[in-house]
């Protein structure tokens, strides 16, 4: 089927480069491991049988929706997915859909700007806005630093500047041969970069180690992240155990697709639950939002009520269709 | 947006369509004589193309195919134009079927119905896809046709001129016009044919793929037959519009 149908636009070879070209758009490059393995099937999928459109790429790739069975493409699919000839690399399929709290397992290239307002119990309000930018490292390897920007109410005085900035690092520890289960280690470091007088920072260097998994099971797709957080020449040296789980469900395998999940939070002795939706507002995905209420349940007098959310950009991926 | 002479398009209004339809229904059951439009497209333009070069799978497609886009008999007549009388009701036209054969479209040129069904088939053993661009470039659909014999339905989801490409073999083209108006497509010796049409001067407009459109008037007797001929000039830049 390959050699016959597609290896016309896409080469035999699977690198898109063919000797005279047909279409007018660039085709994907199937031997780059990044770009074969980095995308769920049902994404492959829906693209083989509807075309390009659907998943907002390229109108010049047809629909074989009407010619091939569901069977026929996947095993397309799995021969597309063979230009790849490396292993160790994670699939798309372990690309969940981004929690709220928990650390995703994938490695990932995005820019994300987490806000959150708290209200405070004085009748303050504290707002927050943390960018991170991510880089995956080869095949299983990430790298990230997060800049926070705060303003934050004391009485009826308000602070603003950089909090602690952060550098992580995070590495796929393991992935199991059906693509269900996935297992990465990291760690995050904090600096104290922020004003520990004006609250802004923490005062103190911290070290967080952790472990971020991820599992689906039929549509269900579960996240868990464990945390410490280890502060090291501050004033406190607390340690304090970060828990985060995280179930939730995409109602399609658009990548546009809405998502609605749950997190529970945890922080020592204190535990959240944070409701959440989340949504591609592109059809490629390659921008998408979530939004969600953090709801403090146990110790909920040391915790607040917080709105809380992402934007995402995947900042590789097309945001808009090829025409 | 094409213009006719005596009426905006935009002025032909649902209730004009209404009207005009209602006239023709009661002038036909009350047998009040209608008239009829015979009329011919010609052109004065060289009557044939330089074929054009086979690029790819030519143990299928060839080493060259005639360029259709432009298609004239010895006389002038001028095939694969579309006539639309203006403001009259198209009524029911039959769904296209285009078929990839030889690596062409075939028909190259026919009508369709906004909103209406195409089907597609091919009689090549070769991959196509027929992908389907409205007038504003915006792409309709794209389907793979891997296997002759498929026949695959989709919806004219726009109105107006849709192109139809083939992009693994770039020199393929159709045009589906999806005509709210009554229309006819050329035949071979440039001929078209309207039969009962209500007595009354009309605006027409003439699409070609290679001419553009262009803008005429005939006026339709009672009982009486039209007999027209419109002559398309090559121009620089034609009106595309439809």
């Amino acid at each position: 089927m390959y050699g016959a149908w597609c290896a016309s636009c896409h080469a035999l070879d699977g690198t898109g480069l063919v000797e005279i070209p047909t279409v007018t758009v660039e085709p994907m490059d199937f031997t780059d491991c990044a770009v074969t393995t980095s995308e769920p099937d049902a994404d492959w999928e829906l693209v083989i049988a509807h075309g390009g459109p659907i998943a907002g790429l390229s109108s010049q790739m047809p629909g074989y929706g009407d010619t091939l069975s569901s069977e026929q493409i996947q095993a397309l699919m799995g021969y597309v997915r063979s230009f790849c000839d490396e292993s160790g690399w994670p699939m798309g399929n372990l690309n969940f859909s981004r929690p709220i709290f928990t650390e995703k397992a994938f490695p990932e290239n995005e820019v994300v700007i987490v806000p959150s307002v708290s209200h405070k119990a004085d009748g303050g309000t504290d707002l927050r806005l943390r960018t991170v930018y991510e880089r995956r490292i080869g095949r299983r390897g990430h790298a990230e630093i997060g800049i926070p920007v705060q303003s934050l109410a004391e009485g009826s005085r308000r602070t603003s500047g950089f909090g602690d900035f952060t550098v992580a690092g995070k590495y796929v520890l393991h992935t199991n041969e059906a693509s269900t289960r996935i297992l990465s280690g990291g760690l995050e470091v904090k600096f104290h970069t922020g004003s520990e007088l004006s609250g802004l920072g923490g005062g103190a260097t911290v070290f967080e180690p952790y472990l971020s998994s991820g599992i689906s099971v039929r549509d269900l797709i579960i996240q868990g992240q464990v945390k410490l957080e280890l502060p090291v020449g501050g004033a406190s040296d607390e340690l304090e155990f970060v828990y985060n789980l995280y179930g939730g469900k995409d109602l399609s395998g658009l990548p546009s697709t809405w998502t609605v999940g749950a997190e529970l939070n945890g922080v020592s002795d204190r535990l959240a639950i944070t409701p959440q939706i989340r949504k591609g507002i592109t059809r490629t995905g390659a921008i998408a939002i979530a939004l969600g209420v953090r709801i403090p349940i146990l110790n909920r007098q040391r915790q607040h009520v917080q709105g809380v959310g992402y934007l995402i950009w995947e900042y590789l991926d097309p945001v808009r269709a090829a025409p | 947006m094409g213009v006719s002479r005596s009426s905006p398009r935009g002025a032909i209004s649902a209730a004009n369509y209404v009207a005009l339809a209602i006239i023709f229904s009661v002038a036909s059951l009350h047998g009040q004589p209608l008239g009829k439009i015979v009329g011919r497209v010609s052109t004065s333009a060289a009557g044939s193309l330089a074929p054009l070069t086979v690029t790819t799978n030519q143990d299928v497609c060839g080493q060259e195919v005639p360029d259709e886009s432009l298609f004239v008999d010895a006389l002038g007549g001028l095939a694969n134009a579309v006539v639309t009388v203006v403001g009259l009701p198209a009524g029911d036209v039959v769904s296209p079927t285009i078929t990839n054969a030889g690596c062409q479209f075939s028909p190259r040129v026919q009508l369709g119905q906004p909103g209406g069904e195409i089907q597609i088939t091919s009689i090549d053993e070769v991959l196509h896809t027929s992908h389907a661009y409205a007038d504003d470039d915006r792409s309709l659909f794209n389907v793979a046709i891997p296997i002759p014999g498929l026949t695959i339905t989709r919806q004219l989801t726009a109105r107006g001129v849709i192109r139809l490409v083939c992009d693994t073999h770039t020199w393929m083209r159709g045009f589906v016009i999806a005509a709210t108006d009554l229309s006819a497509v050329t035949t071979s010796d440039g001929a078209f044919v309207f039969n009962n049409v209500p007595a009354g001067t009309y605006d027409i407009r003439i699409w070609h793929e290679y001419f553009g459109v262009s803008n005429h008037t005939v006026t339709v007797e009672a009982e009486g037959t039209a007999a027209v001929t419109y002559t398309l000039h090559d121009v620089d830049a034609p009106n595309d519009s439809y």
